[in-house]
């Protein structure tokens, strides 16, 4: 090795010293000040590279792939496995019993939809939030998928097979009307979802209130609203949410 | 279908990041780069089935998104400011270099030749050993530690002559990218 080969290959790689480059640096000490340098540039290359990553990246790319999935899935037909086959069973079911309800007026609340401002529901379901803290660490989530899909059918849903991550669900008042109260573990942390039927909402509004992150969607016959603390666990829970859950 | 989601969503927690850096320096663009880094998960969620390794994943989702990049945006990229070749500073060993404020570098690396920038992005942000950046760039070893070379070498020049970074990139005519 000479000098000029140790500086190429310094400078290909200023942290990747061989051995043959190491016993050389030894032999001749006064190159030690330039490897300094090409590491201290190095660093501040590395740093200039790590340019900052557009917030919700990661949350867009799954919200963008879960739509695609169900697009899919409208084309093919899922394969058949028993678990979502006695699903689908209870979904067709609870459909049908919804279908009667509504039509013998059962369904009072659906009859008349309220518009909402989206501020006024984002105060309403984080207020709610945090009134019910406990919800979020308890878990209590009907063990029977009639208990579970009856709870969705009184908010005007079904459930085509459980939903991922679900530790809580149950009904809660919100706003002075029915809702659901769902809570998802999500590996950073708990994401709460609730169902408020009987409302409405123009179009689907993603927030930032109180520390916490959200969405609220417009769906059939009312509103949903996932928050969490972050967007990655948001879009995670909406894609979850939205696999499992059927409004009708 | 569980494991598929689950492992897709491994792959975006662990690579969605890097891969929106090695976009962004490969198109200079930030709406572009989040444009490709989204295009390359649909296409590696809809091949997912066809990657065998798990230890292959990185350079397969390079892989997708250089392959992206060439087919929606290559034609588009704007031109760099060439510089003058010169290949080893003699005058180096002993003068330290100036602490440099993080734009003024990102400006001096936009401004290198793509051929240079790709494979140090490669190697810094991405870890790939020479091996794997001529692999993945079809170039020979000693081809990908000259351009590794010459990258930084061109780096130090702009930095120690103090070379001012262009406040503007200028689009080619008809290109895309209008500032």
């Amino acid at each position: 090795m000479n000098d000029l080969q140790f500086k190429k290959q310094l400078q290909a790689a200023p942290f990747q010293l061989d051995d043959e480059m190491k016993i050389y640096l030894q032999c001749h000490p006064e190159l030690n000040k330039m490897v300094q340098n090409a590491q201290q540039l190095e660093r501040q290359i590395e740093s200039a590279l790590k340019i900052e990553v557009p917030e919700g990246l990661e949350a867009r790319i799954l919200v963008k792939q879960f739509y695609e999935v169900n697009q899919d899935a409208e084309k093919i037909l899922p394969p058949s496995i028993s678990h979502t086959k006695r699903w689908r069973n209870w979904t067709a079911m609870a459909a049908s019993f919804l279908v009667v309800a509504i039509g013998l007026g059962v369904w009072q609340e659906r009859a008349t939809l309220f518009p909402l401002k989206a501020a006024d529901v984002i105060a309403h379901v984080i207020h709610h939030m945090e009134d019910e803290p406990d919800f979020m660490q308890v878990d209590k989530a009907p063990t029977s998928e009639q208990a579970l899909q009856q709870l969705f059918l009184a908010v005007g849903a079904t459930l085509d097979h459980p939903i991922e991550h679900m530790s809580y669900a149950g009904e809660c008042i919100i706003n002075s009307q029915k809702g659901l109260h769902i809570v998802l573990q999500e590996p950073e942390g708990s994401v709460t979802i609730i169902i408020m039927p009987g409302q409405q909402l123009a179009a689907m509004e993603a927030f930032e209130a109180s520390g916490y992150q959200g969405e609220l969607l417009p769906v059939k016959g009312g509103i949903v609203a996932i928050m969490g603390k972050d967007r990655k666990q948001v879009a995670l829970a909406h894609m979850r949410f939205f696999q499992a859950v059927r409004f009708v | 279908m569980q494991n598929r989601q689950d492992f897709f969503e491994k792959l975006v927690s662990a690579y969605a990041k890097d891969l929106y850096r090695y976009a962004y320096w490969l198109c200079k663009n930030p709406t572009v780069a989040e444009d490709l880094v989204q295009e390359t998960f649909t296409r590696a969620w809809k091949a997912i089935d066809r990657l065998k390794d798990e230890k292959a994943a990185k350079a397969w989702l390079i892989t997708i998104l250089r392959r992206e990049n060439a087919r929606l945006y290559e034609k588009y990229q704007p031109p760099f400011t060439e510089l003058d070749e010169t290949l080893i500073a003699e005058s180096d060993a002993t003068e330290p270099l100036p602490m440099l404020e993080k734009a003024q570098l990102q400006q001096f690396i936009m401004q290198l030749s793509p051929d240079y920038r790709e494979p140090i992005v490669l190697q810094i942000v991405w870890g790939f050993s020479g091996e794997e950046i001529a692999t993945q760039l079809n170039l020979k070893l000693a081809t990908v530690n000259t351009r590794l070379f010459r990258a930084r070498q061109k780096l130090k020049e702009m930095v120690q002559e103090g070379i001012k970074p262009t406040s503007r990139i200028l689009p080619k005519k008809g290109g895309r990218f209008h500032e």
